[in-house]
């Protein structure tokens, strides 16, 4: 089974600790989210290899080290803030992407119309990539990496920028693919779909969980600032009033149980 | 102070096979008194319109004592003196190494006033959250959000009668965002700034702005102050949870006010069940 796992994680920078005996895994097929106030985009770059830490990464199994990083590197692919792409057009820049695919070709060219229809990319196939919107860019950038079919998808801060029907366009498609997302935020409604929850907090893993029952540790996600998923909170608050006694992530859910 | 849009017409690439109208025969005054957030499809183009950094492709922008035409000449410090344009796009907008440098930049660009100038600094920065450590540090090596404080910080620091915020709000966590409202509302409602927001987060948006317009395929399709509740926005942008979640309890005969405010709506179905 693929996985990425990081064991003992230490990072500083000019003295300052980011990273502080940190552990985490995530295993092919089940998503994780990650949420924290700092270091979050530190073990991107860890995973990465692009910054020396203490600690052992291994990616299905296999050591990280300066020889095999780049071979490991296929693996996953990382989607973050950073808008720049290598080529001027779309189509430039999705054939680049393809050209990374080793599948058959008649599988690339099912693949390939499936994602540009899901993500509605024929519209701007023609575009200068310097002409698209940002959320268009973001799109296209995770459709350039699902088509280079990694096993891990790891988002940093991009699920929150999607209405909820493009985010669940992106999960469904993932699953079906067995793309395993790893979601990096600071929304915890974007967490929702995934199935495991890091919190990180001062380099730390303060505390970790299956979705949903980590948010009832709710206190300490509203003292680091985070507001629990709104039907969440719903349930926990109305747990309070003795209305329901369990955590719903439904609306209909909840309303049968409350208005029983 | 006043910005109008008077028949602003936009087109990208223009006379090239992949021509898109981005904004098509628009008629707008941002209206001082309000919070007015942008949503739809039209990304930052309104903010690049509003400052002089892209130009229309017909009719005009009035901004203040300037209007901006399609290829007239125009003073654009002087537009942007008055206008902070707290962008997404973090690399771009950066222009020194040093945070303390990239504060002085704007503020020497803007503002002037040698003497006031480091005390201005030290004041943008606690405004934003940072404290004075962050003077000298590299602005490379910065987190996203805390970049973003340091752009927002830039623009305070010379001190606009207008603030444009592009997504500012994405990457802070639900308290930051929440500080965050506090401190625009207070710089609207306090220090009469203008606020216009660029986003699509309506989440964000309640009980902060107070007018919202969209704007989809080019055309204005939608401009309301008791937008709330109005399913008419609805049919273009996705509905906060609590309004999503009070709609549906209501579809079903249950009688629940029209709520904005978790607690407020807690009681209230306290109150419907018990």
């Amino acid at each position: 089974m693929k996985s990425i796992v990081l064991n003992d994680i230490s990072y500083k920078k000019d003295k300052v600790t980011i990273l502080n005996n940190l552990s985490l895994e995530v295993r092919e097929g089940h998503p994780i989210s990650i949420i924290g106030d700092s270091g979050k985009t530190t073990i991107i770059r860890i995973i990465e290899h692009k910054l020396a830490s203490e600690g052992e990464i291994k990616i299905n199994g296999i050591p990280v080290n300066d020889d095999n990083f780049r071979l490991l590197s296929k693996y996953y692919k990382v989607v973050d803030k950073d808008i720049k792409f290598k080529r001027k057009k779309v189509k430039e820049e999705i054939l680049h992407s393809l050209s990374k695919n080793v599948d058959e070709i008649k599988t690339k060219k099912e693949m390939l119309g499936t994602l540009l229809n899901k993500f509605d990319i024929f519209p701007i196939m023609n575009l200068e990539i310097e002409r698209l919107g940002r959320i268009e860019s973001y799109i296209l950038k995770i459709v350039c990496a699902l088509i280079e079919k990694p096993a891990f998808l790891i988002l940093d801060n991009i699920l929150e920028e999607f209405n909820k029907n493009t985010r669940n366009k992106i999960f469904k498609y993932c699953k079906k693919n067995r793309i395993t997302i790893v979601n990096i935020t600071s929304n915890l409604e974007t967490s929702l779909d995934t199935e495991y929850l890091y919190c990180l907090y001062k380099g730390k893993v303060i505390l970790e969980g299956n979705i949903p029952e980590v948010f009832k540790e709710e206190r300490i996600f509203k003292r680091l600032g985070y507001n629990l998923p709104f039907i969440v909170d719903m349930s926990i608050q109305l747990g309070y009033y003795e209305l329901t006694d369990k955590i719903y992530l439904d609306k209909d859910g909840l309303v049968r149980d409350v208005w029983k | 102070m006043e910005i109008r849009f008077d028949s602003v017409s936009y087109l990208q690439n223009k006379g090239l096979d992949n021509e898109r109208l981005l904004l098509d025969n628009i008629n707008y005054t941002f209206n001082m008194e309000d919070i007015t957030m942008i949503c739809g499809s039209v990304d930052a183009i309104i903010g690049k319109l509003i400052v002089g950094s892209k130009r229309v492709s017909k009719g005009s922008v009035t901004v203040g004592d300037n209007t901006i035409k399609s290829n007239n000449a125009i003073d654009k410090c002087a537009i942007r003196k008055d206008i902070g344009f707290v962008g997404h796009t973090m690399n771009k907008n950066v222009k020194m190494k040093y945070v303390y440098d990239e504060l002085k930049y704007y503020y020497d660009k803007f503002k002037g006033i040698v003497e006031l100038r480091d005390d201005r600094i030290k004041e943008a920065l606690l405004i934003v959250g940072l404290n004075n450590d962050y003077l000298y540090r590299l602005v490379d090596d910065l987190s996203y959000t805390e970049r973003k404080r340091v752009n927002l910080a830039a623009i305070l620091v010379y001190n606009p009668k207008v603030i444009i915020l592009d997504n500012f709000e994405k990457g802070f966590n639900d308290k930051e965002k929440k500080e965050f409202k506090k401190l625009f509302s207070n710089l609207h409602e306090k220090y009469h700034k203008q606020i216009i927001v660029i986003s699509n987060d309506l989440e964000f948006a309640l009980n902060f702005v107070d007018k919202v317009i969209v704007i989809n395929k080019g055309k204005m399709v939608y401009e309301g102050n008791d937008w709330a509740y109005d399913d008419k926005l609805y049919k273009y942008m996705e509905m906060p949870d609590i309004v999503e979640f009070v709609k549906y309890i209501r579809s079903l005969g249950r009688d629940i006010l029209p709520y904005t405010d978790n607690k407020e709506l807690l009681k209230a179905i306290y109150r419907d069940v018990a």
